[in-house]
């Protein structure tokens, strides 16, 4: 058998390891209820809230507010004492005179956060007063309450206008990413290390080269978490579409460029082969995941991930142009840089050609590692022994 | 299929695993290594499959007139020591990848798993995860999938470990009709009275090295050169009296009851000796000392 029919073997089994119909839906589901209630999240809590009930005392009504009933009253003393029957929620006093001065007092029995919106009312309310006792016309009180805008244009013509828009995406890139990374990470350590605990190593080594083994399970996981990023993206988007048209019935999806989308998949695509590669290699060394001090090292690759979003606020910057031409970070730096626009093509070709040139050369090292490490039992190799592999030199 | 290993060494760190071992198994014939825990039939069987390579010496195969140094993954089956499959996946899931993987056609594959997976009684549980299996199971399902693409060569690491007697018979009957059927069987094992019944060939080890090998009578005479025969008089007769006879007696021990143990080197005429025995007293009882295999060996290897 040819030596890519092999690899496709065992990257179908892998694949089909892992991939199972109801888990699956499963964690559709599951996933979908997260995204939808972590984005109606404050209209939930909104809904859900009870109202609370203010005792005022005051020389004028204050405006209504949600989930906030004022109660006007004349005794402050006897409301602050129905505050320990819960009679109210809290008392308010305001004193609003030009010549003794403005100012509130709120009494509560627990700190809550409709506090916090009492607060901001009360503080308006007093500013709008102080302003009226003031001598000016209506037009310089409006002057004066209208805020400065400053607006922002940016002149690079391929850029997004819109700030929302274009965070949504990068964001978005690097969201997927980061399941894939993690899932590769969960899925390497059953598919490599648990295996070699249950001693499925030397049957099928006879069978198959290491380097076939490896390279179809790098396959099969790197086709798995493929299938979860783009899972979570239809599920963002879904549940997006979905509460836009709860709220306003408008969907307001960022446009989407189908060149942003080629580049980040095939960035992304790459970057998780050279991820899976790195994690292949040292997950053959590690003898028993509990025990193993090497296991959180397998999580490092998600720092990789993390210097994509540390240049989201500023994604032509230098930082950002250096990590996205270095390989390990390049996968997530450069589709940030693509959705935010104005970078050159030479530039992500560059930065391509050097991402897949690391990633040949880590998957060589790591198979040699994955070599060493797959038929020892009981131990694990020592960083020396890792260093010898690597540079292809016999263990002692 | 003929296996030859000539002067193969292996040396791990600081440890010589295995050391100048010779052996030639031919087809339609079983060999067994035996030996004690590190004796290096593991390492040497692990050289044959080529899952690590001599660092000395070599190994050949020989199919027909066609000599190679190296085996496809169709002429051989190996069954290892630390073995397993995947405990989630089910009988049939397994079965078929190792047959994908040994380039097997699918219709091919299915037909000598379903053969395979009936002889060994475990149609009804083809399905069934590899974890709800028991161990003698998963054992014979480990079997199956070194038997069933009909491989030439068979290597079976410690096939009867785990295994409870029902099922060591059931795995001898195997081994009997794969060497009918002319395949070529190489197997380790602790299990000596097992093996002492069916092997063709036997090679013992210790600390590397092969210290008997040939047929069962071949052994026996490396492993036990001098005869040992028992001899129980009427009356009392002094041990003196006994080491004065002419011939090979090389050890006289008493034992009570007027009782002696002789050793004998080569071969001796029993009869003559009886004869001789009986001149000084008579003689109750005259036997001669057969060892197992495992006494041999014990013997050889505590020397």
């Amino acid at each position: 058998m040819k030596r890519w029919q092999q690899v496709a073997q065992i990257g179908g089994f892998e694949f089909r390891r892992f991939f199972k119909w109801k888990q699956e839906l499963f964690s559709l589901v599951l996933m979908a209820a997260l995204f939808g209630i972590s984005a109606g999240w404050g209209v939930l809590k909104s809904s859900l809230e009870e109202t609370h009930t203010v005792a005022v005392v005051a020389p004028f009504e204050l405006p209504n507010i949600p989930q906030i009933q004022w109660q006007p009253v004349t005794d402050l003393e006897a409301a602050r004492s129905a505050l320990a029957n819960e009679t109210y929620s809290g008392v308010l006093e305001i004193s609003a005179d030009a010549e003794q001065g403005y100012g509130a007092q709120l009494w509560a029995s627990n700190r809550a956060s409709w506090q916090e919106r009492v607060q901001q009312v009360v503080q308006a309310e007093l500013q709008q007063r102080k302003l009226s006792g003031l001598p000016l016309t209506p037009e310089q009180v409006q002057l004066v309450n209208t805020p400065v805008a400053v607006t922002v244009t940016i002149s690079r013509d391929d850029a997004s206008q819109d700030v929302e828009a274009s965070t949504a995406i990068p964001l978005l890139i690097l969201v997927s990413i980061m399941v894939g990374v993690f899932g590769s990470f969960g899925l390497m350590m059953t598919a490599i290390t648990q295996e070699k605990q249950q001693r499925v190593t030397e049957q099928l080594l006879t069978l198959i080269t290491p380097s076939e083994w490896m390279d179809g399970k790098i396959l099969g996981i790197t086709l798995h978490c493929l299938k979860s990023m783009l899972t979570v993206v239809i599920i963002m988007v879904l549940v997006t579409v979905l509460m836009s048209v709860i709220k306003g019935g408008v969907t307001n999806l960022p446009p989407i460029s189908p060149s942003v989308v080629t580049i980040s998949v095939l960035f992304a695509l790459i970057g998780l082969v050279m991820i899976n590669a790195m994690m292949a290699g040292f997950a053959a060394t590690i003898d028993d995941p509990n025990h193993s001090g090497r296991t959180a090292v397998m999580l490092i690759p998600a720092l990789f991930v993390g210097a994509g979003f540390g240049i989201m606020d500023s994604p032509q910057g230098i930082l950002a142009q250096v990590l996205s031409w270095f390989p390990l970070t390049s996968f997530a730096v450069m589709p940030v840089r693509v959705a935010d626009g104005g970078v050159a093509w030479w530039e992500v070709a560059g930065s391509l050609a050097v991402l897949v040139l690391a990633t040949y050369l880590i998957r060589s090292a790591a198979v040699r590692v994955f070599r060493m490490g797959i038929t020892m039992y009981g131990k694990e190799p020592s960083w020396r022994m890792m260093g010898r592999a690597l540079i292809g030199r016999k263990l002692s | 299929m003929q296996v030859d290993v000539i002067g193969v060494c292996k040396d791990y760190a600081t440890v010589r695993a295995v050391d100048e071992v010779s052996l030639s198994a031919r087809g339609g014939e079983i060999l067994a290594l035996l030996g004690p825990n590190g004796a290096g039939k593991s390492s040497l069987v692990r050289m044959m499959v080529g899952l690590t390579q001599p660092d000395s010496g070599s190994i050949s195969y020989q199919t027909g007139d066609v000599a190679s140094a190296t085996l496809a993954t169709t002429q051989f089956g190996y069954l290892p020591e630390d073995r397993g499959l995947y405990l989630d996946r089910t009988v049939q899931d397994n079965l078929r990848y190792i047959a994908k993987l040994r380039g097997m056609a699918r219709e091919d594959a299915q037909q000598s798993i379903a053969n395979w997976l009936q002889r060994f009684d475990l149609s009804e549980r083809a399905s069934e995860p590899m974890r709800q299996l028991s161990k003698g199971n998963q054992q014979k399902v480990q079997l199956i999938a070194t038997l069933l693409h009909s491989p030439q060569l068979v290597i079976l690491d410690e096939p009867f470990s785990g295994l409870d007697p029902v099922n060591q018979e059931f795995v001898l009957s195997v081994l009997e009709e794969l060497r009918s059927a002319g395949k070529t069987v190489i197997l380790s094992a602790h299990q000596m009275a097992l093996v002492e019944r069916m092997a063709d060939q036997l090679v013992l080890m210790n600390r590397g090295r092969v210290i008997a090998q040939g047929a069962l009578a071949e052994v026996r005479a490396t492993l036990q050169p001098q005869q040992s025969i028992r001899v129980q008089f009427a009356d009392t007769i002094d041990a003196a009296q006994l080491a004065e006879l002419e011939g090979e007696m090389n050890t006289v021990v008493t034992h009570p009851n007027n009782t002696f143990e002789l050793t004998c080197g080569g071969q001796i005429d029993l009869a003559q000796l009886l004869t001789r025995l009986q001149s000084l007293a008579p003689v109750v009882q005259f036997s001669r000392q057969h060892y197992g295999l495992h006494e041999l060996y014990l013997q050889a290897v505590q020397a």
